[in-house]
């Protein structure tokens, strides 16, 4: 029992993070028809700005754990949105629907805000620490309370992206986008304007995880992108552009990490995952959720 | 011709893909209170000269003019909000969403709720069929069923001038009489109509005024029953 609740414990807390990166990621994908490459470079800048701007708020001013934390919450989201509009506007409008010209930009994009993270952070790993450093038992099973709080905002904040997309007039427009760009100006959709939207909420995502990330694991200038291999995985077996598939795959990700990191090694459960993406290609392409078409 | 009958005036356009030309200096007119057809056969032209108003397509040369206004170079989301839709060729519904869900993607532009759910009534009004299936994916639907979602898609914009592709391509002829009907009733109730048809028969029936398009040139135009009358017409197109 206490295994069982602890290996739960684990999938969710690692699993929630992922489903976060990794609906951006589908997110994007499913809007714009790119691969952003990228992404991970998103999730970095969060936990970097997280980890400069909470030591300067308790030291220099004066502030308790949790409003530096929020403080510097708020500063990863406003650092994050103005990477994303500045690549947007100067990159990515120009690939729409273009997998090419987009893997190329990504790809160069993640070596420049990589060398400039490096530049500014030097290769060091960086730590805060946790607002919520107590233990709590669950069924014998122990949790930090950080931990616990990291999967109740993961999940809100999932519910809540659902809601924008099923219940939302933008949401409409995302997917109507998605589904069939033309069809959708032919609606009077600004397909651009919508991109761009698309583009910034999922940018938050890989934000939102990456600020939750931070006081939790060190982070250095390439944090991210070992979440970007995880959300190819996940969405591999999730479905490409699949929200529900993000989820499902995220969870199960998570699972597989955790379990194979229990009961064999870390490097087991990595080859796990490896192997379930070979069988996956193999045997159904599109993925659990995806669409053949 | 003169202005205020005329709600859409298109002059000499000329539209190409890759430098080949699509459209060939092609001139008319759309009368207000009267359905207006354009037959023609595969590759004349027609979804082009729609594409070309609806702002998907820009054309190389020439003019649009809609309610007197130069709309030339605007964007599709522009010309939707000044009152054009397109009831597209294929119908491209949003295939994973709901029936409603589908509808409300029409109404887009608008901000007006309770005239939005007026024309939601309306439009169920029209095509019983759907209000059933409100819930469901429009991927699952018939054939029929999806123009029938097509169409009310587009009404869901309120718009001033209905531009039809092809509507009852494939259907079951009953479905094509609900169809007809229905362009009928959208004329009537105020909206001006713009019918492409390969169905001749169909779209000459129900114009007062139509357009004979080939190789991207308009060749014949006329009311409704001189064209099917005349022998290009009944030769080319009515198989008589
Ligand atoms: N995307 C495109 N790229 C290149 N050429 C095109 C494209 N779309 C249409 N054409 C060409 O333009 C010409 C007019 O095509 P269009 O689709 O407007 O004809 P149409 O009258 O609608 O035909 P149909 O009755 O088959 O729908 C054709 O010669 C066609 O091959
Ligand atoms: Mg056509």
């Amino acid at each position: 029992m206490e295994v069982f609740v602890q290996l739960l414990a684990n999938t969710l807390q690692i699993g929630s993070v992922y489903v976060l990166f990794a609906l951006g990621l589908t997110l994007i994908f499913g809007v714009m028809k790119i691969v952003n490459f990228a992404h991970g470079a998103f999730f970095t800048a969060a936990a970097l700005v997280v980890t400069s701007v909470m030591p300067f708020a308790t030291a220099t001013l004066g502030l308790s754990l949790p409003a530096s934390y929020l403080l510097a919450a708020i500063a990863a989201f406003a650092v994050v949105l103005c990477i994303g509009a500045v690549v947007f506007s100067f990159g990515f409008q120009y690939v729409l629907k273009d997998l090419n010209g987009s893997f190329i930009l990504s790809i160069g994009l993640l070596l420049v805000l990589n060398g400039i993270y490096l530049a500014i952070y030097g290769g060091a790993p960086r730590s805060v620490p946790q607002v919520l450093p107590d233990t709590i038992n669950i069924f014998g099973a122990r949790l930090t309370e950080q931990r616990l709080a990291l999967v109740i905002i993961a999940i809100v904040v999932t519910g809540g992206l659902y809601l924008l997309i099923e219940r939302t007039r933008l949401g409409l427009a995302l997917r109507a986008v998605a589904q069939d760009q033309e069809a959708a100006m032919l609606q009077g959709m600004p397909y651009r304007r919508v991109a761009l939207s698309g583009f910034l909420i999922g940018a938050a995502l890989a934000a939102c995880a990456g600020v939750l990330m931070a006081p939790i694991n060190a982070v250095t200038t390439v944090s991210g992108d070992e979440f970007l291999i995880k959300a190819f995985i996940i969405i591999i077996i999730g479905g490409l552009g699949s929200v529900a598939g993000a989820i499902v795959g995220g969870l199960f990700i998570g699972m597989v990490e955790s379990v194979g990191g229990y009961f064999f090694d870390p490097s087991t459960a990595t080859l796990a995952m490896f192997i379930l993406v070979i069988a996956f290609l193999l045997v159904r392409p599109q993925g659990i959720l995806g669409n053949a078409d | 011709m003169s202005e205020d009958t005329t709600i859409l005036s298109v002059e000499g356009l000329c539209v190409s893909y890759h430098g080949v030309p699509a459209l060939q200096d092609v001139s008319l007119a759309i009368r207000r209170g009267a359905i207006t057809s354009i037959v023609g056969s595969n590759g004349a032209g027609k979804t082009t000269l729609m594409k070309a108003i609806a702002g998907l397509l820009v054309p190389d040369r020439g003019s649009v003019r809609f309610c007197g206004k130069d709309i030339g170079g605007r964007t599709p989301a522009e010309t939707v909000r000044s009152g054009i839709t397109l009831v597209p060729e294929g119908r491209r519904l949003f295939a994973q969403m709901s029936v409603r869900d589908n509808l409300m993607t029409g109404a887009y532009i608008r901000s007006d709720r309770a005239a939005i759910e007026a024309d939601f009534e309306t439009v169920l009004g029209y095509f019983p069929v759907l209000r059933e299936r409100l819930g469901t994916p429009a991927r699952a639907l018939s054939g029929g069923q999806q123009q029938m979602l097509a169409v009310g898609r587009a009404l869901m914009a309120a718009p001033r001038l209905v531009m039809l592709d092809e509507p009852t391509i494939g259907l079951a002829p009953a479905v094509v009489d609900t169809i007809a009907e229905i362009i009928e009733t959208i004329s009537r109730n105020g909206a001006e109509v713009l019918l492409v048809e390969q169905n001749a028969h169909m779209a000459l029936e129900l114009a007062a005024h139509a357009y004979v398009m080939e190789n991207g040139r308009i060749v014949l135009s006329g009311s409704g029953r001189e064209l099917m009358d005349s022998d290009l017409v009944r030769k080319a197109y009515l198989g008589l």
